[in-house]
C-alpha cells in the first residue's frame, strides 16, 4: 500500500486513473437479492471530469458509494474490479482502504444538511481528516482547515472554523463540504449530487467554486447528478445509466449532439432549453412515458423496452450488449448492434 | 449559555408552584381534622388547639396556602409527629444516603449501559445483540425488590459473601447499587441501540468514513456523541424510576435513606414527615433533571447558542 | 434522492391514509417476540379467568402445622408463613394484578387521551394550562407519586388503581398531544376543517386513528408498568391487603423468611417478571411491527 502512489505515477497516461469493470453490487432483503448495480464498467481519465448521469435508483449513487466501499457490508455485497492506479479498491484490507478515503478519493454528498456533524465545529471536522493522512499536528491541520475554508471563498474563514453547522447555510455547507473534501489533495473527488439540494443561484456558485479549485488542485471528478445542464457545462465525457446499467457513454459534445441510445435521447427531450418555445411543437419539455422497471422483476430484454418509442422484436428476445462505436463511444441498444 | 440556564430556571417556577399547591391540598384532602392529622394519634386536645393556631386554620385557605409556602420557603416543614423532630432535620441525616446510593447506581448503569447498548448497535442481529437485547429486556421486566431480595439469596444467604442489609463499608452498598442500577441500566442500553441504530445511518457518519477515520473513531467520535443527545434525556427521566426504585431498594436492604423515611412515614401515618419528604424527592427531582439539561446543552451546541 | 422522476406527480392525499391493519397486524404476526409475548399474556388472562378451576385449593386456608414448607408433590411451590399454597396464591394473585392492571389502564386512557386530543387540537390557553398540570404531576418520581396518593387515599385495590391511574393520565396526555402535533397540519385535516367539519368529528375520524399506534404501544408497556408498580405498593405494605392474594404483598411478607424459606419470596417474584415481560415483549413487538417510521 505504500506504494501505491508510485504505482499511479507509473500507470498515467495509459492506464486511467481509475477504471471500473463489470461491478455487481447487490443488497440482501427480505424479498431475497436486488442487484441495484449490474455490470457496470466505465474510467476517469486524469485531469478529466466525468458526468454520471440516470434517473433516481438508477444505480448512479450506489456505482460512487462503493467506490469508497461505503455502503454497508452486509447487507451490500459488491463483485468486480475498480482499479485505481495498479489497486484493486475491492480488494484492499480495511487498513489500506483508509489510506484512500480522504486521501486519494474523496467524495461529497447531495444533503450538505444532514452530511455534516452536528455537534462538531466546521474547522474540526476538516482538520480531523487533515490529521489522519497529511500531518500530525493539531494547530497545523487547524490552520489548514482554515485555509481550505478560505479557498472555497467562505468570508472570515477564521471565525467559520469554529462554527457548528446549523449556524452555515445550505450554500456553505456545501463550500464546507467540498473544503473538507479537497483538504488533503485528493485525486478524485466524488461529487454526488453535490447541488441538487441547493437554490438554482447558489447551485451556480458551488459549480464555479468546484470548476476553480479543480484545476487549482489538478483533481479528477466524477460528477453524479441527473442535471444534465451541468453535465454539459462541466463534463469533458458522461456515462449514461439506467436501471443498473451504463446504457451509453461517450464525449459530452458528441453525445449531446447526437445521443445514440433513445433512453439519452429521451433525457434530452425532457430538459427544457432556452429559446425553445412550446408552438415549435415537437421541441416542447418531452416526458419519456412510463417508469423505470423494479429491481425485484427486471425484464428479460432490454431494461429500456417498456419506454422506448423505438422497440423491435430483438428487444423481447435478449439484452443488448455495450457496443464500441467508434472511439470513445459506447452503447447499449439493439439499434446499434445488429 | 445563560440565557438557555436562565430560561430553564425560569420554567421551573410554574412545576414548584404546582408542587406546593399539590402538597398543600394532599394534607387538606384528608378525611377529619388536620390538625387532628398533622398532631399525630397521640397528641392531647390542647396540643391540637395549639397547632390549629399555628397553622391558622381558622383562617381563609388562601392566606393558609400563603403561610404554608412562607414556610416551604424557610425550610420549615414543621415536627414528624412520630420523633416530634424537626422534619428537616430527619432528612438531612437521611438525605445524603440516598443520594450516595442514586449516585453510585447512575454511574453504574452508564458505564454498563452504554457500552452494552454500542456493541449491540454495531453488530445487530449476532448473537451479542441478541443478548444484550435479551438481557436488557429482562432487567425492565424485573421487580426492583425481587432482585434485590434474589441477591440477598444468592450473595448474602448462600456464598456468604456480602452483606444482607445495614450500613457500613463498601461492602454494604454493592447489592444494594446493584439492585437499583439494574432497571436502569437495562433501560439506558435499550435507548443507546436505537439511538445508536439511528445514528449510524446518518448520512455524517458515512462522510466521517470516507474521510478515511478509523471505524472506532468515527463509532465514538462522530456516531455516539449525537446517539448521547437522546440518551441523556432518558438518563434524566431514568431518574424518576431511579428515586422511586430507591424507596423499594432501600425498604429491601434496611438502608437508612430517604426512601426507607417516605414508607415509615406513611405506614405511621406521619404527615408532616411524608409531606416534608415528598417535597424533597420532587426537588431533587427536579433540579436532576436541570442538570440534565445542562449537560443536553453542553453536547448539543444548537441549544447551547440558540 | 429527491430528483424527479418524469412522469409521475404525487397528488396529495385528500384522504387520511387507510388504516393498513390488515397488513399490520401480517407484521406483527411474523414478530416472533410480540408473539411470544401474547402467548404470556394469554396463559395469565386464562389463569385469572380460571383461578378457582386450576388453583390447588384455597388459597386463604391457613395450615399452621405446614408452614414454610420448601416446594414438594403436595405443595408445588411449597407454603408460605401461614402455611397456605404459594401455587394456589400466585394463580390467585394473576386475578388482581390483571385487574389492576387494566383499571389503570381505562383510567389513563378513559382521561388522558381525550384531554391529550383537546390539548394538542386547540393549542392556546387550553393547551397552555394541561401541559402545566401534566408538568405538575409529572415533576414527581412516578412511584413517589403513587405512593403518595396512597398515602392520602388509603390502602386497597380501588386506591391503588386511582393512584397508579393518576400517574398514568400525564403520560397519555404527552404522548396524544404530541401526536396530535404531528398530524394536525397534515392536509387531510386542513381539508376537513376546510369543509367545515365539526371539531369533534376532525378528532374522532381524522386524528385520532392516526395516533392509534403510540396509543396502542403506550397500553402495552403501560400494562407491564402498572403491574410493577401495583407489586411495589403490595411489597411496601400500602397496596392490596392481606388475605387478600397479591403478588407483591406476597413477596413483601417472604422477605422476612429469606433466610430459611426464600422459596417464600422467589416464586410470586417470578410470577410478576414473566407477565410484565409479556407485556413489554409486545410493547416493543407492536412499535416494531406497527410503527411506521421504525421501519426501513
Amino acid at each position: 500500500m505504500k506504494n501505491i502512489a508510485e504505482n499511479r505515477e507509473i500507470s498515467t497516461p495509459d492506464r486511467p486513473l481509475l477504471s471500473i469493470r463489470d461491478l455487481q453490487v447487490e443488497f440482501e432483503t427480505m424479498e431475497g437479492r436486488l442487484r441495484a448495480v449490474d455490470g457496470v464498467g466505465f474510467h476517469i481519465n486524469s485531469g478529466e471530469t466525468l458526468g454520471l448521469v440516470g434517473e433516481s435508483g438508477c444505480g448512479k449513487s450506489v456505482t460512487a458509494m462503493s467506490i469508497l466501499r461505503l455502503l454497508p457490508s452486509p447487507p451490500t455485497r459488491t463483485s468486480g474490479r475498480i482499479d485505481f492506479g495498479q489497486t484493486n479498491i475491492l480488494e484492499l484490507s480495511p487498513s489500506d482502504l483508509r489510506k484512500i478515503r480522504g486521501k486519494a478519493i474523496s467524495m461529497i454528498f447531495q444533503e450538505p444538511m444532514t452530511s455534516l456533524n452536528p455537534i462538531m465545529t466546521i474547522g474540526r471536522q476538516i482538520s480531523e481528516g487533515v490529521m489522519v493522512h497529511m500531518m500530525n499536528n493539531e494547530k497545523e491541520a487547524w490552520e489548514r482547515a482554515v485555509e481550505m475554508l478560505r479557498r472555497v471563498q467562505i468570508p472570515s474563514p477564521r471565525e467559520r472554523a469554529w462554527e457548528y453547522p446549523h449556524k452555515l447555510s445550505g450554500g456553505m455547507r456545501q463550500r464546507a463540504m467540498i473544503a473538507m473534501a479537497l483538504a488533503c489533495r485528493p485525486e478524485l473527488l466524488l461529487a454526488d449530487e453535490p447541488t441538487t439540494a441547493l437554490d438554482v443561484t447558489i447551485q451556480a456558485q458551488i459549480m464555479a467554486v468546484m470548476a476553480r479549485l479543480k484545476d487549482e488542485f489538478k483533481t479528477s471528478i466524477l460528477l453524479i447528478t441527473h442535471d444534465l445542464g451541468l453535465i454539459a457545462e462541466m463534463a469533458d465525457r458522461v456515462v449514461v445509466m439506467y436501471a443498473g446499467q451504463v446504457v451509453e457513454e461517450g464525449g459530452v459534445k458528441e453525445v449531446f449532439k447526437e445521443p445514440l441510445h433513445p433512453y439519452t435521447a429521451g433525457l434530452m427531450g425532457s430538459v427544457p432549453v432556452l429559446g425553445r418555445k412550446f408552438s415549435e411543437g415537437r421541441k416542447r419539455l418531452e416526458e419519456i412515458p412510463g417508469v423505470v422497471p423494479s429491481l425485484r422483476d427486471m425484464p428479460l430484454g432490454c431494461r429500456f423496452r417498456s419506454r422506448c418509442t423505438r422497440v423491435d422484436h430483438l428487444c423481447q428476445e435478449g439484452a443488448p450488449r455495450l457496443c464500441e462505436m467508434g472511439s470513445d463511444r459506447k452503447v447499449r441498444c439493439w439499434q446499434w448492434s445488429k | 449559555m445563560l440565557q438557555y440556564l436562565f430560561k430553564r430556571l425560569l420554567s421551573i417556577i410554574p412545576v414548584l408552584i404546582g408542587m406546593s399547591l399539590l402538597l398543600f391540598f394532599m394534607l387538606r384532602s384528608l378525611p377529619g381534622d388536620p390538625a387532628q392529622v398533622l398532631a399525630g394519634q397521640m397528641a392531647s386536645q390542647e396540643d391540637i388547639q395549639l397547632i390549629r393556631v399555628q397553622l391558622g386554620l381558622d383562617k381563609p385557605v388562601y392566606v393558609q396556602y400563603g403561610k404554608f409556602v412562607i414556610n416551604l420557603l424557610k425550610l420549615d416543614l414543621g415536627r414528624s409527629a412520630r420523633t416530634q423532630n424537626p422534619v428537616i432535620q430527619e432528612i438531612w441525616a437521611r438525605l445524603p444516603n440516598t443520594i450516595t446510593l442514586s449516585v453510585v447506581a447512575i454511574v453504574l448503569a452508564c458505564l454498563l449501559g452504554i457500552p452494552a447498548g454500542v456493541v449491540s448497535a454495531i453488530r445487530p442481529y449476532t448473537w451479542v445483540d441478541y443478548l444484550v437485547t435479551s438481557t436488557a429486556l429482562f432487567g425492565v421486566s424485573m421487580p426492583v425488590f425481587w432482585l434485590g431480595l434474589m441477591l440477598v439469596v444468592v450473595f448474602s444467604v448462600m456464598l456468604g459473601w456480602l452483606p444482607a442489609g445495614g450500613t457500613g463499608g463498601i461492602t454494604y452498598l454493592i447489592l444494594p447499587s446493584i439492585t437499583l442500577a439494574a432497571f436502569v441500566t437495562a433501560f439506558i442500553a435499550r435507548m443507546t441501540r436505537a439511538s445508536m441504530l439511528e445514528s449510524l445511518g446518518q448520512d455524517f457518519v458515512t462522510t466521517a468514513r470516507a474521510k478515511g477515520l478509523r471505524e472506532n473513531v468515527v463509532i465514538i467520535r462522530h456516531a455516539l456523541k449525537n446517539a448521547l443527545i437522546p440518551i441523556i434525556t432518558v438518563i434524566g427521566l431514568q431518574f424518576g424510576n431511579l428515586l422511586g426504585g430507591a424507596i423499594l431498594t432501600e425498604t429491601v436492604f434496611a438502608w437508612p435513606g430517604m426512601g426507607r423515611l417516605i414508607v415509615d412515614s406513611i405506614l405511621a401515618r406521619d404527615y408532616p414527615m411524608i409531606q416534608g419528604s415528598i417535597l424533597i424527592f420532587g426537588l431533587l427531582y427536579v433540579l436532576i433533571n436541570i442538570l440534565v439539561d445542562l449537560l443536553y446543552a453542553f453536547v448539543d451546541p444548537r441549544i447551547r447558542y440558540d | 434522492m429527491t430528483e424527479p422522476t418524469f412522469t409521475q406527480t404525487p397528488q396529495p392525499s385528500l384522504t387520511p391514509p387507510a388504516g393498513p391493519w390488515r397488513r399490520r397486524w401480517s407484521a406483527l404476526k411474523r414478530n416472533k417476540a410480540a408473539m411470544l409475548g401474547a402467548i404470556l399474556i394469554l396463559v395469565y388472562v386464562l389463569t385469572a379467568a380460571f383461578a378457582p378451576l386450576l388453583s390447588p385449593g384455597d388459597p386463604a386456608a391457613p395450615d399452621l402445622m405446614n408452614s414454610l414448607e420448601g416446594p414438594s408433590a403436595k405443595h408445588l411451590l411449597g407454603t408460605d408463613q401461614l402455611g397456605r399454597s404459594i401455587l394456589a396464591r400466585i394463580i390467585h394473585g394473576s386475578q388482581v394484578s390483571l385487574l389492576i392492571a387494566v383499571g389503570v389502564i381505562a383510567v389513563g386512557l378513559f382521561i388522558g387521551v381525550p384531554v391529550g386530543l383537546i390539548s394538542g387540537y386547540y393549542g392556546g390557553a387550553v393547551d397552555f394550562i394541561i401541559q402545566r398540570i401534566t408538568d405538575m404531576f409529572l415533576a414527581f418520581p412516578g412511584f413517589l407519586l403513587a405512593l403518595a396518593l396512597v398515602a392520602i387515599l388509603g390502602v386497597g385495590v380501588t386506591n391503588v388503581v386511582i393512584s397508579i391511574g393518576i400517574y398514568m393520565i400525564p403520560l397519555y396526555i404527552r404522548l396524544v398531544r404530541a401526536q396530535v402535533l404531528t398530524v394536525r397540519g397534515e392536509i387531510y385535516v386542513e381539508a376537513a376543517k376546510a369543509v367545515g367539519t365539526n371539531d369533534i368529528k376532525i378528532l374522532y375520524k381524522h386524528i385520532l386513528p392516526n395516533v392509534m399506534v403510540p396509543i396502542i404501544v403506550q397500553t402495552s408497556l403501560g400494562m407491564g408498568m402498572a403491574i410493577l408498580f401495583a407489586a411495589g405498593l403490595g411489597f411496601l405494605g400500602v397496596g392490596v391487603q392481606p388475605p387478600q392474594p397479591e403478588w407483591g404483598t406476597m413477596l413483601g411478607a417472604g422477605r422476612s423468611y429469606i433466610f430459611n424459606a426464600p422459596h417464600v419470596a422467589t416464586f410470586p417474584g417470578i410470577a410478576i417478571f414473566l407477565v410484565v415481560l409479556g407485556f413489554n415483549l409486545l410493547g416493543d413487538g407492536l412499535r416494531d411491527a406497527l410503527d411506521p417510521r421504525v421501519k426501513v
